[in-house]
């Protein structure tokens, strides 16, 4: 029964620690957006927030309990002071989201607490998490087994979470990922702004039961990136390309593109590929697009400087021979095996996640049934080209190359899919199938 | 029925669907009832095995009797199961002179020794504790 309320314990902490310290007034406010902000989006906004203030703590090597009791109380305190625009004040149509929202995150943390399993990855993943959770120096991140390159963002968040469980279970660090997913599709699908709730719960509960893959919980990072691309994507769908840009609105894209590069390596192409890309989109002079652009690649070096003499190593775990590539692409016939085994291998992934085949539907109906693409739409499909780009590029370049498409094609696959549920949404709101 | 005007009657009764297909889908009675009635080391031994599949049972004895987070320890599962020294904060060394040895799941035939099995280097060890076929091997000093 303990481990059962703990679980419940541990929903309430999330909600407590995620209304800190931003309300939609002070966003409101400060963003002056012609689409407002809501709860969920501030919700959401909140998390990115919490993660950079954990990313900044795994370097300070923090005490993770005193560095949680702190935060935990702050946003106590803030919520006491802030109750009648915090989350836990609503409306009758607001609740009954709410009330979806919390028996999808308690669903799933049962569904974990029984499954209590870690995949492969993740028993690696774990090595790093038990650096932080003995709160021990971040220079021993570089001392662990497997992938000690690897960023270490999620581990930290992890061994946060379970540090400062109420039972104190491995399994409690996980939550976390769990949360992160659930707001990013109920975020995704409120930008939609529907009056009917009935339809807005059905989208939600859609989107839902074909992204949730209970493998993916075992402690791998792959919904990390999943849900913060989401999250990317709603705060651009805010944005109207053709008019001026509010540049705070810019940073706070860039910087959620970002956390993607402290998830996973290819955290870092999914951010440099997203971010130029949205900078060249954006209705600004030549001389801000590169100072944008600068900022991007700066944020990159930033990573590198820490990651290579703070915690002492940096690296890439594939690497690459050009003078291999090249002989592979002259000869016919390895380069036809590669890219029909490529090809095979991305069907079976879609079949394994669903969304992609929705997402290509979605795209297909767009050249179908509209002529002119607005900017929006023109921004996801080129990342959704370069993005395909990549996964086919780096495939064709690893050396271990059937293995590595058996065992994480279909995972690559998937973590970009999140940013691409714009173009199912703003494709059903193009045939005005979804009446506000 | 038009889905943009539901009464809160019908709204109530499409919410109350809603929440029995997530219940199912998730198996959250299942899942609840299991929280409820195995604590969280039955169930890692049900996921796990005792000494069987990952041997997380075995594992867990070990640990609690004995200090095993200061030394490299090398293990091996016979059955080919991924190691789970990372749960238990274990520091895994596959060379053959380490100050403790575990061996999983060990398959042998007859009436056979473990000493006389295929692992030659065992010799230099002695049995620390054994639990069917899962053992904690010490270096002979």
């Amino acid at each position: 029964m303990t481990e059962v309320l703990s679980i419940f314990f541990q929903l309430f902490i999330f909600l407590v620690i995620f209304s800190f310290p931003l309300t939609p007034k002070i966003l409101n406010n400060n963003f002056s957006q012609k689409e407002k902000f809501n709860f969920i989006d501030t919700h959401s906004i909140n998390i990115i927030f919490f993660i950079y203030i954990c990313l900044i703590a795994s370097f300070l090597n923090f005490d993770l309990k005193l560095f949680f009791k702190i935060y935990f109380l702050l946003s106590l305190i803030f919520i006491l002071f802030n109750y009648k625009t915090s989350i836990f004040k609503f409306n009758k149509d607001l609740l009954k989201i709410f009330l979806i929202f919390l028996l999808i995150n308690i669903s799933i943390f049962f569904y974990i607490g029984q499954n209590l399993k870690l995949g492969w990855d993740g028993l690696h993943w774990i090595e790093k998490t038990f650096i932080f959770f003995n709160n021990e120096n971040i220079q021993k991140l570089s001392e662990v087994s497997v992938h000690p390159h690897y960023p270490h963002l999620g581990s930290y968040l992890w061994a946060l979470f379970w540090k400062n469980s109420f039972s104190e279970l491995e399994y409690f660090g996980r939550f976390f990922y769990v949360y992160f997913y659930v707001v990013s599709i109920f975020l995704i699908v409120n930008s939609l702004k529907l009056k009917n709730k009935f339809l807005e719960l059905s989208i939600i509960l859609f989107f839902i039961l074909i992204t949730f893959d209970p493998n993916l919980f075992a402690g791998y990072q792959e919904y990390l990136i999943f849900s913060s691309l989401i999250f990317a994507s709603r705060y651009i769908l805010m944005i109207n390309f053709e008019n001026k840009i509010n540049y705070k609105f810019v940073f706070l894209i860039l910087l959620t593109l970002y956390t993607n590069c402290w998830f996973k390596d290819e955290g870092l192409v999914y951010f440099l590929i997203f971010g130029i890309i949205f900078i060249l989109f954006l209705n600004i002079s030549s001389g801000s697009k590169v100072l944008l652009t600068i900022f991007t690649i700066s944020l990159f070096i930033v990573q590198y400087f820490l990651q290579k003499y703070v915690i002492g190593i940096f690296d890439f775990p594939q690497k690459i021979s050009l003078s291999l590539i090249f002989s592979e692409l002259v000869n016919i016939k390895i380069l036809l095996t590669k890219i029909s085994k490529i090809l095979i291998h991305s069907l079976i992934a879609f079949v394994k996640y669903p969304l992609w085949i929705i997402i290509l539907l979605s795209v297909i109906f767009h050249f179908c049934t509209i002529k002119k693409f607005n900017k929006k739409i023109k921004y996801f499909l080129i990342c959704l080209s370069l993005n395909l780009l990549f996964i086919f590029t780096i495939f064709f370049t690893f050396r271990s190359f059937d293995f590595m498409l058996k065992v994480s094609l279909d995972r690559m696959f998937f973590q970009t899919s999140g940013f691409y549920i714009v173009l199912i949404l703003l494709f059903l709101k193009d045939i005005k199938l979804l009446k506000k | 029925m038009q889905l943009g005007k539901l009464n809160n009657k019908k709204f109530f009764l499409v919410l109350l669907v809603f929440f029995l297909i997530i219940l199912k889908f998730f198996d959250t009675p299942y899942n609840l009832y299991s929280i409820l009635n195995w604590n969280y080391n039955e169930r890692m031994e049900q996921k796990y095995g005792n000494c069987k599949n990952e041997s997380w049972g075995f594992y867990k004895t070990i640990s609690d009797k004995f200090n095993l987070e200061r030394d490299n320890i090398k293990i091996i599962n016979e059955e080919g199961h991924v190691t789970l020294e990372n749960l238990f904060n274990i520091k895994k060394d596959n060379s053959n002179d380490t100050k403790y040895f575990i061996l999983l799941n060990y398959k042998s035939k007859n009436n056979e020794s473990i000493f006389n099995g295929k692992y030659k280097f065992i010799k230099n060890y002695k049995i620390k504790f054994r639990e069917n076929n899962c053992y904690l091997m010490e270096r002979n000093d």
